[in-house]
């Protein structure tokens, strides 16, 4: 039997919402709700990162107060890192953003719909 | 009836799928406990006493960013840069901007005002990002915003009059990317022609490689050394990138 303590409960909402946006990503048939559900997908999986990188009890972000100890900044600041790859993730995920937008204009542009099973009809 | 059994069958596969996730995602440890990587990282990033490992950040994330991972940031700037290009090749040919009418003269007037908070908020953003929250992409997004605001309420055909166009906009976003890679092989250059050690993207000095940026302006304002000048890079890279796709996206068809 699996026990979930309260500290696992946003493992769960990440879950879920990761697969929401999967079942959207494969099986919606129109394009650009394809593509939001990819970028949603990468927002659960940041969230992933943010939810590992807190550290519970006082903590405090990742910027030193003035005066403050490196070592008791250490044991009380949350992850940098977890905010790190999340801030690259979301560049990296625009540049796909805009990359698809435009792919999906042009599919518009050249069938007239960006509904995948109408353009599957089109092509015979 | 065929839309129902569509229905059941996602959510019997998000279900599953769910079921899976969870399963996996439990084996992770539970959240609370920053691990050894992310601690050297808080320990050392403003650590006066051991100046062999900091990077003269008072934000770490900020640190991380330009000083310990960098190169990361590096390609990942590239990959934006990548985005952008390949939206500015779709729509190759619309250099024009055409002007049109825009809002009434009270929206018009306030953007033009709010135009100009906007960007000093997007340079106070990027320049005390090594003590702030923020960085060159926030800086940057900020900065897009003020020329959509423009847009949105003046029209497209009103930013030449701000001396702004398509081509000045990719020149100025290659002037951002220029910077970054300029600042990043200095410290290779240096060390090409003094015979000493120093690495690429080197932000403050080491016991065996001694070169380094300024860690302060002055007597006490911190400058975070590489840190600021490379955000400010970033921040024109980024601003100009979404001012460019913004303006391609928001092209009509009968424009073409």
């Amino acid at each position: 039997m699996v026990i979930v303590t309260a500290g696992q409960l946003p493992y769960i909402l990440v879950a879920i919402m990761a697969a929401i946006c999967i079942y959207a990503a494969l099986f919606k048939s129109n394009l650009f709700k394809k593509m939001l559900a990819m970028f949603l997908l990468t927002d659960a999986v940041n969230l992933l990162f943010i939810i590992q990188g807190y550290r519970i009890g006082g903590a405090i972000p990742p910027i030193i107060p003035p005066g403050m100890d490196p070592s008791e900044f250490a044991l009380r600041a949350v992850d940098p890192l977890a905010h790190y790859f999340v801030v690259t993730a979301v560049v990296i995920g625009l540049a796909e953003v805009a990359t698809l937008t435009v792919l999906i204009i042009y599919t518009y542009r050249h069938y007239g719909t960006i509904e995948t099973k109408k353009i599957k009809e089109l092509r015979g | 009836m065929n839309s129902w059994r569509g229905s059941v069958l996602g959510v019997l596969f998000v279900a599953l799928m769910s079921s899976i996730l969870i399963y996996a995602f439990l084996g992770y440890p539970e959240p609370g406990y920053v691990r050894p990587l992310g601690e050297f990282y808080l320990f050392n990033t403003y650590n006066f006493e051991n100046q062999d490992w900091w990077s003269a950040s008072p934000n770490a994330v900020t640190g991380l960013l330009w000083d310990y991972r960098g190169y990361d940031t590096l390609y990942e700037t590239m990959v934006f840069y990548v985005g952008i290009a390949a939206v500015a090749m779709f729509f190759e040919g619309h250099s024009k901007l055409r002007k049109t009418g825009g809002m009434t003269v009270i929206v018009r007037a306030t953007a033009r005002l709010v135009f100009v908070f906007i960007l000093t908020s997007a340079f106070a953003i990027t320049i005390f990002s090594i003590k702030t929250p923020g960085g060159g992409f926030q800086g940057g997004s900020i900065m897009a915003i003020a020329y959509i605001a423009i847009i949105v309420s003046l029209s497209r055909g009103f930013l030449p009059e701000m001396s702004i166009d398509l081509e000045k906009a990719h020149i100025a976003k290659i002037v951002g990317l220029v910077l970054i890679a300029g600042l990043t092989i200095v410290p290779v250059l240096y060390s090409l022609t003094s015979g000493s050690v120093a690495y690429a993207l080197q932000n403050q000095p080491k016991a065996w490689a001694p070169f380094g940026y300024p860690t302060f302006l002055g007597l006490t304002s911190l400058s975070g050394g590489l840190i600021i000048p490379i955000q400010l890079g970033e921040m024109i890279h980024v601003g100009m990138g979404f001012t460019i796709m913004f303006l391609l996206l928001t092209i009509k068809e009968k424009e073409d």
